[in-house]
């Protein structure tokens, strides 16, 4: 069971992961925003970080490259939209190691989470 | 146009679109679709247009230039380096064939570039290649089982229509170079698969794809957002949120409890709207009990044992 934190300005996105991952992982921690993320890593060194891409103040890309340059441990999989393969891309080259897509199925959330950690 | 085979016709009236016309001029006209092109005959003129110089299919067309018309089909054409709108008016049934059997010629046995498969579960694949293929329309007896299959060397590509959520366009750089791609998004056996198709029909490609989703009822209010790539702008809303909620794995029955703020009633009045536009279909009735009189005495009597 791998301690996980939530990033998303989507409170029901949040609470969709959270329900996700019940049983199997624990989420510690909740940011809203970028910024948010960045401090928040710092405090509770996450397992696994599950980050949206498009987020006022600090968007996922530039928090993953502070998480991933304070922290070159950290492990981040990028939530995305449908549209956005470009912003993915990005988020590779920022220090993200992997990807799912909204909508997205349950298993897939932990296929890719187990996948992750086994890294 | 070589190929004079004829595939479709139908009679009604034509227009050819004008900007500055004082009123628009609709014209008794055969049309007939050939192998090689679509063949307008009005008066005592013919017209040919070579399927290769069709440049757009079922366009809209401003209401003030088609008068009280609002079904019709229009077909963009360049000849001679001049662009031509016409549009197409007659029943239904045969405008919505007609626009079929174009696209049909359109697009099968044309060369692709595909990516296949680009996504499963939503997850990018990585180290795949883009492969060249042929694109085959494939029409079954009553379109029970129509898809699109890419042969390729590696293997063919089959998308059964009816599995098909959605098709969008998107920007994306292929060797360097902006490209504009088709993103298929189908159910397969045990997942959810993405592929990307790159071609010189891609809009043929969309219309075809996006007419089979309208007809089977797949393209609502609820989904031509994303169809249009309308992102997370397209999730607002309790209806989109249960249907999210739903998608991800999230009980129908846990849903009020895992919805903030969602009342019971409010949760099943959507359910409610849902089945009835087909979204989601009814499994079983979940009984909601609650003590009566007598029920409450046995209690109060085991209590006292």
């Amino acid at each position: 069971m791998a301690n996980i934190m939530l990033v998303d300005d989507s409170k029901f996105m949040r609470a969709l992961l959270k329900k996700v991952l019940a049983g199997t992982h624990t989420v510690i921690g909740e940011a809203e925003n970028g910024v948010e993320a960045v401090d928040l890593y710092d405090q509770l060194s996450p397992d696994l970080v599950m980050m949206d891409v498009v987020m006022p103040h600090m968007d996922g890309i530039l928090a993953t490259n502070n998480i991933v340059g304070k922290h070159p441990e950290a492990k981040v999989i990028m939530c995305t939209s449908v549209g956005q393969d470009e912003k993915v891309k990005a988020a590779i080259k920022a220090g993200a190691r992997g990807y799912i897509t909204k909508p997205f199925q349950g298993p897939s959330v932990l296929k890719e989470v187990e996948s992750l950690l086994g890294q | 146009m070589a190929q004079e085979k004829v595939v479709t016709w139908l009679e009604g009236k034509i227009l050819f679109v004008d900007t500055y016309a004082a009123r628009p001029n609709w014209v008794p006209c055969k049309v007939v679709l050939t192998y090689g092109g679509i063949w307008l005959m009005h008066g005592s003129e013919k017209t040919g247009v070579p399927l290769a110089a069709i440049v757009g299919l079922g366009r809209e067309v401003p209401k003030k230039l088609t008068g009280n018309v609002s079904e019709y089909l229009s077909i963009a054409y360049v000849l001679a380096g001049k662009e031509t709108t016409v549009a197409i008016t007659g029943q239904s049934a045969q405008l919505k064939k007609l626009k079929k059997y174009i696209m049909f010629l359109q697009l099968n046995k044309k060369p692709v570039y595909i990516l296949h498969p680009a996504k499963v579960g939503g997850a990018i694949q990585d180290n795949l290649q883009w492969e060249q293929g042929l694109l085959n329309v494939v029409w079954t007896p009553a379109g029970a089982a129509d898809k699109l299959v890419v042969q390729r060397k590696s293997g063919n590509v089959e998308i059964p229509m009816g599995e098909i959520e959605m098709v969008q366009t998107e920007n994306q750089k292929i060797s360097g170079k902006a490209q504009t791609i088709a993103n298929i998004k189908f159910t397969g056996a045990e997942n959810t698969y993405n592929t990307f198709i790159l071609s010189g029909i891609q809009n043929s490609l969309i219309e075809y794809i996006n007419d089979y989703l309208k007809e089977s009822g797949v393209i609502s209010r609820h989904n031509e957002g994303a169809v249009g790539g309308g992102g997370d702008a397209a999730l607002e809303g309790l209806e989109d949120e249960i249907l999210v909620a739903l998608y991800s794995g999230v009980s129908a029955l846990e849903v009020p409890t895992f919805m903030e703020g969602a009342e019971v009633d409010q949760v099943e009045a959507v359910y409610d709207n849902l089945i009835s536009q087909g979204l989601v279909e009814l499994v079983r009735l979940r009984k909601d009990v609650k003590l009566t009189a007598k029920g409450r005495n046995i209690v109060n009597k085991k209590m006292q044992m």
